[in-house]
């Protein structure tokens, strides 16, 4: 079985129902970034047990094990921006981040962002097109240090990272802060949605925004601007909602389901230069 | 002849264009510098240079270079109201002029400005000379058709345009609303002589679109 995105949803559902212990039967074969960083996320909330469980359930020498660390130590505020000599102006296949104020911005993610932006280029997807991605990525993390808090110029956490391999890539950003519906009824215009699963679909689809005469709140237009003509996957959580849509700006279609409560969002988005897009596995867990 | 004295600077945005405190920080710039300087009723056009930001979110457009527009748009709703302050930023008579832009950063500027129902003035800036500008964002239909019509012309007068085109049959009094509509768009300058206004574009000709 795969720790996707969905699977991570089911999964934390699963711990919530009956202790995380309840995951050890399960025998993930393979993981992908969203999975390992929103299941990371709900044990990190959920406790020191949860956190061993959860990391437990990869193998000693998996890339999936090194996600799941480092994701957890982001969210505990263990986060170096230093990257060694050769590695800045590399083009690695995955790299996680932290942010969680304006100043985590500065060059070092400016260099981090130019790192994504090369591994895109190195990895089929052309010349022009990883700025289009790289800028739709920028403005989901700048999501993390406007919307994440409910309180103005304040910030939650958000671990955020990519994984690209030839003619395929995921990003993800996850925070755990207020979610979406808790930003947006705060503006009259959006103070009737009644759940998180409406909300994201507002937020995602229709262009919802947390701040009254603001047009295109959240930069998600930008994510399906950034699909072209293809058919991206854009994959939120939020709060115990989940919405999925694929398609980009000329049609988009949403699914939406319940899931266990887990404080905050999160974003996984994947594109395929050619054919479908869906999560890549990191490396193999048997 | 419109004469400016001194009416063009120009400012380097660095190349970190990520967030709105780099946005704030491109804004204070342009405004400190324009707030030093004695302009006349012409004002002045700041070019930003724009050629070293390859990436630039929408915070950073919101709380930059959006309101720097603002700033001019501002003093020319003030202008014989006897208002003097208000809001966030100061009102000065700016022209924004967003020079050597990426095509990725005039795309997400265009949704920052277009969503708002607003033109913006992009223009090539080299050696220190600002070239012909086009306009880009959201401009009314009939704006478009007088930007058209002026495009190459040194300056103007709404009574000029009623008489030249009259085929076009615009009173005098709509010619005026037009212009004074792209003076507030601050995509035309204008100077008072006598009794008329006479207008010319901010940059030396403009043009709408790519």
């Amino acid at each position: 079985m795969i720790l996707d995105s969905a699977s991570s949803e089911a999964a934390s559902q699963l711990a919530f129902d009956n202790g995380w212990t309840a995951l050890r039967p399960v025998g993930f074969s393979e993981a992908t970034l969203s999975g390992v960083i929103d299941l990371s996320r709900a044990a990190f909330l959920a406790g020191e047990s949860s956190r061993e469980e959860v990391l437990n359930l990869f193998t000693s020498d998996s890339l999936a094990r090194r996600v799941c660390q480092e994701t957890m130590a982001f969210y505990g505020g263990r986060f170096d921006a230093s990257r060694g000599g050769d590695f800045i102006f590399s083009a690695p296949r995955l790299e996680l981040w932290m942010v969680r104020s304006w100043d985590c911005l500065g060059d070092d993610f400016q260099l981090f962002i130019q790192r994504f932006e090369r591994a895109l280029r190195q990895n089929g997807f052309g010349e022009r097109y990883p700025k289009v991605l790289v800028k739709a990525f920028s403005e989901m993390v700048e999501n993390v240090l406007r919307h994440s808090s409910p309180i103005e110029c304040d910030s939650a956490v958000g671990v955020v990272g990519y994984h690209v391999v030839n003619g395929s890539a995921d990003y993800v950003v996850a925070d755990l802060g207020q979610g979406v519906l808790s930003g947006l009824t705060g503006n009259a215009d959006w103070a009737h949605l009644q759940d998180e699963q409406a909300a994201l679909v507002a937020a995602a689809r229709d262009g919802a925004t947390r701040f009254r005469g603001e047009q295109h709140g959240f930069g998600f237009k930008m994510v399906f601007k950034s699909f072209l003509e293809r058919a991206g996957v854009l994959s939120l959580r939020s709060g115990d909602g989940v919405a999925i849509l694929r398609g980009n700006m000329d049609s988009k279609v949403a699914t939406t389901c319940s899931c266990a409560h887990v404080p905050g969002l999160r974003v996984a988005i994947s594109i395929a230069v050619n054919g479908d897009a869906q999560e890549i596995p990191l490396d193999s867990l048997a | 002849m419109i004469t400016a004295q001194p009416d063009f600077i120009s400012i380097a945005a660095p190349s970190k264009a990520l967030g709105s405190p780099a946005g704030e920080r491109v804004l204070r710039e342009a405004l400190d510098r324009a707030s030093e300087l004695p302009y006349d009723e012409a004002g002045l056009v700041v070019a930003v240079d724009l050629a070293k930001v390859s990436l630039a979110t929408t915070s950073y457009i919101k709380a930059g270079l959006l309101p720097l527009f603002f700033s001019g748009q501002r003093y020319a709703d003030q202008a014989g109201s006897g208002l003097t302050e208000t809001g966030d930023v100061p009102a000065l008579n700016l022209y924004p002029v967003f020079c050597n832009v990426d095509d990725e950063v005039l795309d997400t500027m265009n949704e920052v400005f277009a969503g708002r129902r607003l033109p913006f003035l992009a223009a090539p800036l080299c050696n220190g000379k600002l070239g012909n500008g086009r306009v880009f964002g959201f401009l009314d239909e009939a704006l478009v058709r007088t930007i058209r019509l002026i495009h190459r012309r040194e300056q103007v007068t709404a009574l000029e345009l009623a008489s030249e085109f009259s085929k076009e049959d615009i009173k005098p009094t709509a010619w005026n609303n037009r212009l004074n509509d792209l003076w507030r768009l601050r995509l035309l300058r204008r100077i008072k002589r006598g009794k008329a206004w006479w207008y010319k574009p901010t940059t030396k000709e403009i043009t709408y679109g790519r």
